[in-house]
């Protein structure tokens, strides 16, 4: 069957990968660009000067970056002492409210060949293989009610994680029971009916 | 900022998950003016670098980013519509309800139509002789050859392959062949029951 898989590895038709790169960074022009002064919404000139500090959309980065046009400055998130707090105790840390799309973004900040590039990197595994032994402990064993409480602290990409095993563990409790062999209502179907019964309701 | 428009469109569809919303034309063709405006002004600076005014340039690579940027908006908004479309036919049979079908533009359905007939023409391929598998059927291994149905919605009368006719009240039981009732249950009108 045709599916649409949530791939984390960037597709240029993601529709993920693409709202998530609209997000603002950081950079600072190292030359003059003439006629463009709009992209820096704090200065009123037509022309953008050379040396100006503006915040554009990470989409613009890499090209821009690497024709020396913009030197990016790391997101917070990204840069050394937020990699040490990772490093002390990388299981509590709220990764929605770093960025819901912490482990994403960092990889493409990582690929534009910086200094830190390496560390980032590293970093970011380190910090995806420590969380994820409770994320899939939890997955497996808890109940509606927790669930939100859990998830509210991880980034969209563990969320992913945690819902495959949820689904999982829910396909194997239904195996127990015998009911993997029920035919069900194709799930399109069954929203379709349930959007049709509400508009009519209300 | 460049390509605002665009990013609506593809979160257009990142907020409607289950379902086709309907196609954005207007949305479409705004994406497509600001490319057209972004590339003009392209042409000019363009033009003004040979010349000699070689300050031009950095404008023209930022220009082409978001000419690049809306084209991929625009590409995952029609791509990932069509995804959808393919999936509808798994769910949905070959016949769309009227409502899903006026989400659809008039080369989505043309799409729709001709991947039905692409589907078909396998299925039929891979039988032997005049028989064709279907593959829409026994998404899941069977179990047994007759299974216990109820009916959700009042359908009426249904026949199956070897003629008996059976009413479909709401509510009703029946031990029917599993081969007659999987379109039906795929559809919500039977509920499969244990």
């Amino acid at each position: 069957m045709p599916h649409l898989h949530f791939s984390y590895s960037p597709n240029y038709f993601s529709i993920e990968d693409i709202v998530l790169q609209d997000v603002r960074v950081s950079c600072k022009f190292e030359v003059a660009v003439p006629k463009l002064g709009m992209l820096d919404q704090s200065a009123d000139d037509e022309n953008l000067k050379q040396g100006s500090k503006v915040e554009l959309p990470f989409w613009m980065v890499p090209t821009l970056h690497a024709k020396k046009i913009v030197t990016l400055e790391i997101p917070r998130h990204y840069k050394v002492n937020y990699r040490q707090i990772l490093q002390a105790d990388s299981i509590v840390v709220d990764l929605h409210k770093w960025g819901p799309y912490f482990y994403d973004l960092g990889l493409h900040v990582a690929n534009l060949e910086l200094k830190d590039s390496l560390d980032i990197k590293r970093s970011l595994v380190e910090t995806l293989r420590n969380r994820l032994r409770q994320i899939m402990d939890m997955s497996q064993h808890s109940t509606h009610h927790e669930t939100v409480h859990i998830i509210a602290n991880l980034d969209e990409l563990e969320r992913k994680l945690f819902g495959v095993g949820q689904l999982s563990y829910r396909s194997y409790k239904e195996w127990v029971r015998r009911e993997s062999s029920k035919i069900n209502t194709a799930t399109l179907v069954a929203s379709h009916r349930k959007r049709k019964f509400a508009e009519v309701t209300v | 900022m460049f390509a605002q428009k665009g990013v609506e469109l593809v979160q257009e569809l990142e907020r409607a998950r289950d379902f086709l919303p309907p196609f954005n034309e207007d949305g479409v063709r705004q994406v497509l003016e600001e490319m057209r405006a972004l590339f003009e002004e392209n042409q000019r600076d363009a033009s003004s670098a040979v010349a000699g005014e070689s300050e031009y340039i950095t404008s023209v690579h930022i220009r082409h980013c978001a000419l690049e940027r809306n084209k991929r908006c625009l590409m995952a908004y029609l791509y990932n519509r069509l995804e959808r479309i393919k999936e509808h036919r798994w769910h949905f049979g070959s016949v769309l309800p009227s409502d899903i079908k006026a989400n659809i533009c008039e080369p989505e359905a043309q799409f729709f139509i001709k991947y039905s007939k692409s589907l078909a023409a396998y299925m039929k391929s891979i039988g032997e002789g005049s028989y064709s598998l279907d593959l829409t059927q026994n998404l899941k291994p069977p179990k047994n050859l007759y299974i216990q149905v109820k009916c959700t919605t009042e359908f009426g009368e249904f026949e199956t392959e070897d003629g008996d006719i059976v009413v479909l009240k709401k509510n009703s039981l029946h031990l029917l062949p599993r081969v007659q009732c999987e379109l039906l249950i795929a559809q919500g009108i039977l509920e499969h029951v244990s």
